[in-house]
């Protein structure tokens, strides 16, 4: 029945239904208490936690640029998929078992108990609302892209479609109702995922599983996809796919700071509050990573493929022959043509084909073959075609000519992936507002039923915040989401590992870490991204580490500063050392 | 034993130190499988492993792309099992039973009684009775009985409410895994 509809239907299609479901179940699994909505009671199964965990945790950045930026880095891709699943090592064997222990909400709240003041809360607090704004912002802009390629609408409209999505079921469920959404989320992206990238692993290396397509001769040429690659782009004067540019020193930096930020980041956290047990949160911790592991490894076999075949398609092709996709994105402004030579072919090479770092487009003018007029000035290089990296996994189905259907599904996949990630950042930051600052530190003879009512205010305001960012971006989803992990990095993990492993780290220890941490990875992001973008190279960077990777230093600057500041006070006092010992066993207690 | 008691169940500072040191011997060794394949094969030693290859990658990039990854999924399911494992040694688990498994309850006390195959798990029970001669610890485990309705550490000499102590070999069947479900096998 598909083959009969267009493309246009179909997505409309699939996403409507796929909306109704997530309603749906917001509906059924509404959230009765404070303590269903800030951790949906406490007792969902470790395998269905694992499952919204990897949905909360994969992204719009996930799902939509990670394999473009692979595609187009190679090598220095590896960041992102070794920074982003490494954390749930970290996060399984150094903190989720002894927070379940802990037993609370939040992740302020265990920073305020353990370090035994209010300023300590109020720290983490703000720690957690750059953090996950920070983070949100993407996610939005993620929604945007989505909304206007495949259902041709504004990206505002999409906006507002996402933000009345995840209002509903965020601020009806809370934390229950996330939750059994992003199980079905999880299955909505993960086959929008997986159907494209069997269909193309088929069709370019004769495997139908990616992981294996990736490292498989092809049996006719016997010669590798990673071989193509590395000799299609040393030809157009690219590096070689399978080596990259970046010094080591930075490539540990960046994956330290995203699995250290993976470790800190508090919506993943909070998604250890919710088992029944302090196995289970080990135990889910696995199941998590295995449910990411499924897209991670796919990922850069997808990369891989829509490398060549955008090499393939478009390399010394007649404009006028090019594929509908490729006129698509250039009509949103993501794909721009400058015909240097005047020839009216394409010609792709390394380098950037104008002297500015985006298209300009002038107007809807057309120039002789159709293509859209730019005010850029043309760069000295051959490189005609601007890309943006962001499309390549959306644009991949139809690059390879997949059917109507299978596009449709890329759109829901998105759209599943980006609103599960924002309702879950829109939970964490509902509950650190209501939970914490309202309840915690400033009117704590606030009734069960007046907290709920705040949770939900306040889990509305955060969608309006979000929807802001949305519709005025600030820039790329995976750049801005990559800057989150470095401040987690340096600001909340040091302070919940040493409230673990540390029974005698002190409150201004732990203060003075935090902000130092914050402060030093903000900066050092804020001058380089923001005040003097133009000396963001290489050889201005300290120790060779990119703001992207800055966040390992900081973590190191926030332990240093807690264990040298913190000498001045006297170890944290008797029963704050005693909680500390509890959390650390499993059952019982020790005083 | 429901999850509430088992909450406020007295625990050794002996028998807490020695698993927490079991705890921390063994994530260290994970943590440093954990660094080697990423930080160590996926980028350190990348140019030197890339002399391999796994299939036609590259071995350097197939770990930075690839690799890393099972073996991360790997090491924490060896993680949750062998903490399980620890945490039954040490009568710590919040489990009624291993994942998974039917519990086998006549196997029970003997599993107790040899907390192993695991050296390090054995050594670091020992020097317990030394430590702490007042401990009225239980003939066959490691745990201090407690009342689980009095915090107090002075209370040592209340009856003991749970039936293990009675009889620690023998865990009537309902004590252990029937009746409430909350039961477990603490202290069996």
């Amino acid at each position: 029945m598909f083959e009969t509809m267009d493309t246009q239907t179909l997505t409309y299609l699939f996403t409507g239904a796929s909306f109704l479901l997530y309603i749906g179940i917001a509906i059924w699994s509404r959230a009765a208490s404070t303590k269903d909505f800030y951790v949906a009671g406490g007792h969902v199964p470790p395998v269905l936690n694992g499952m919204a965990t990897a949905a909360d945790w994969m992204s719009a950045a996930s799902f939509i640029s990670m394999a473009g930026i692979i595609a187009f880095m190679g090598y220095d891709g590896s960041v992102y998929l070794m920074g982003w699943t490494g954390g749930y090592v970290l996060l399984a064997l150094l903190l989720a078992p002894y927070l379940r222990k802990f037993g609370k909400y939040t992740v302020p709240d265990f920073i305020g108990d353990r370090y035994y003041s209010k300023t300590a809360r109020l720290v983490a607090i703000a720690c957690l609302l750059i953090v996950s704004f920070t983070y949100v912002a993407g996610q939005m802009r993620g929604v945007g892209i989505v909304f206007s390629r495949f259902l041709e609408v504004d990206i505002e409209t999409g906006v507002y479609v996402g933000m009345g999505i995840v209002f509903f079921y965020a601020v009806l469920g809370g934390m229950k109702g996330i939750t059994y959404t992003q199980v079905a989320q999880y299955c909505v992206l993960i086959f929008a995922y997986m159907v494209p990238a069997f269909f193309i692993s088929m069709l370019m290396t004769d495997n139908a599983l990616p992981q294996l397509g990736f490292i498989a001769s092809n049996p006719d040429s016997g010669i590798s996809i990673l071989e193509k690659l590395d000799q299609t782009l040393v030809e157009l004067g690219f590096p070689k796919y399978t080596e990259g540019s970046k010094s080591t020193m930075d490539m540990v930096a960046i994956t330290a700071a995203l699995m250290f930020g993976t470790a800190g980041l508090p919506h993943v956290i909070v998604r250890f509050f919710t088992v029944p047990k302090v196995a289970d949160a080990r135990r889910s911790a696995g199941w998590a990573l295995i449910f990411i592991a499924i897209l991670y490894t796919t990922a850069p076999a997808v990369a891989a493929f829509a490398r060549i075949n955008f090499v393939d398609t478009v390399q010394n092709t007649d404009y006028q022959e090019t594929p509908q996709w490729f006129r698509n994105w250039e009509d949103i402004g993501l794909i721009a043509w400058i015909d240097k030579n005047n020839d009216g072919k394409l010609h792709y090479s390394a380098g950037s084909p104008f002297n500015e770092d985006k298209p300009a487009f002038d107007g809807t003018n057309r120039l002789s073959q159709g293509q859209r007029a730019l005010t850029n000035e043309a760069s000295n290089n051959s490189n005609e075609i601007y890309v943006d990296r962001d499309i390549m996994v959306l644009a991949n189905p139809e690059i390879a000519n997949l059917p109507g259907w299978v596009i449709a599904l890329v759109a829901a996949g998105g759209l599943a992936a980006a609103l599960s990630t924002a309702a879950g950042l829109l939970l964490v930051i509902s509950a650190a507002i209501s939970h914490d600052l309202l309840k915690k530190s400033f009117m704590n003879d606030l009734t069960e039923k007046q907290e709920l009512w705040a949770a939900r205010v306040s889990a509305a305001a955060a969608v309006m915040v979000a929807g802001y960012f949305g519709l005025n971006p600030p820039a790329f989803v995976a750049q801005v989401v990559a800057f989150a992990f470095g401040l987690a990095a340096a600001s909340i993990f040091p302070a919940l590992f040493m409230g673990i492993f540390s029974k005698t780290m002190n409150r201004e220890g732990a203060i003075a870490g935090m902000l130092a941490g914050l402060a030093f990875t903000w900066g050092y992001i804020a001058y380089f991204k923001f005040w003097y973008p133009e000396l963001n190279v290489a050889a201005n960077w300290w120790l060779g580490i990119s703001p992207e990777g800055i966040g390992f230093l900081g973590m190191f600057i926030n332990f240093a500063v807690a264990v040298l500041y913190g000498q001045a006070f006297g170890p944290a006092p008797t029963h704050i050392q005693e909680m500390v010992e509890d959390i650390r066993i499993p059952v019982g207690k020790m005083n | 034993m429901s999850q509430a008691e088992k909450r406020n169940v007295k625990i050794s500072p002996n028998l807490a130190q020695a698993f927490w040191r079991a705890n921390i011997s063994l994530a260290v060794k994970l943590l440093l499988v954990w660094f080697l394949v990423s930080f160590g094969a996926g980028i350190i030693f990348r140019d030197w492993l890339n002399q391999f290859s796994m299939g036609s990658a590259p071995l350097g990039f197939w770990f930075a792309q690839q690799g890393a990854i099972y073996v991360f999924v790997l090491i924490i399911f060896i993680y949750v099992r062998m903490m399980g494992n620890i945490e039954r040694q040490f009568g710590l688990s919040d489990e009624p039973f291993n994942y998974g498994e039917t519990p086998d309850v006549k196997q029970l006390p003997q599993y107790r009684k040899k907390p192993s195959g695991n050296r390090m798990v054995e050594s670091a029970l020992d020097p317990i009775p030394k430590y702490d001669p007042n401990n009225t610890t239980d003939p066959d485990g490691f745990v201090k009985p407690a009342d689980p309705l009095n915090d107090s550490a002075k209370d040592d000499q209340s009856p003991e409410p749970h039936q293990q102590k009675e009889s620690p070999k023998k865990p009537a069947k309902g004590d252990v895994f029937g009746g409430d479900k909350d039961d477990d096998v603490w202290g069996a």
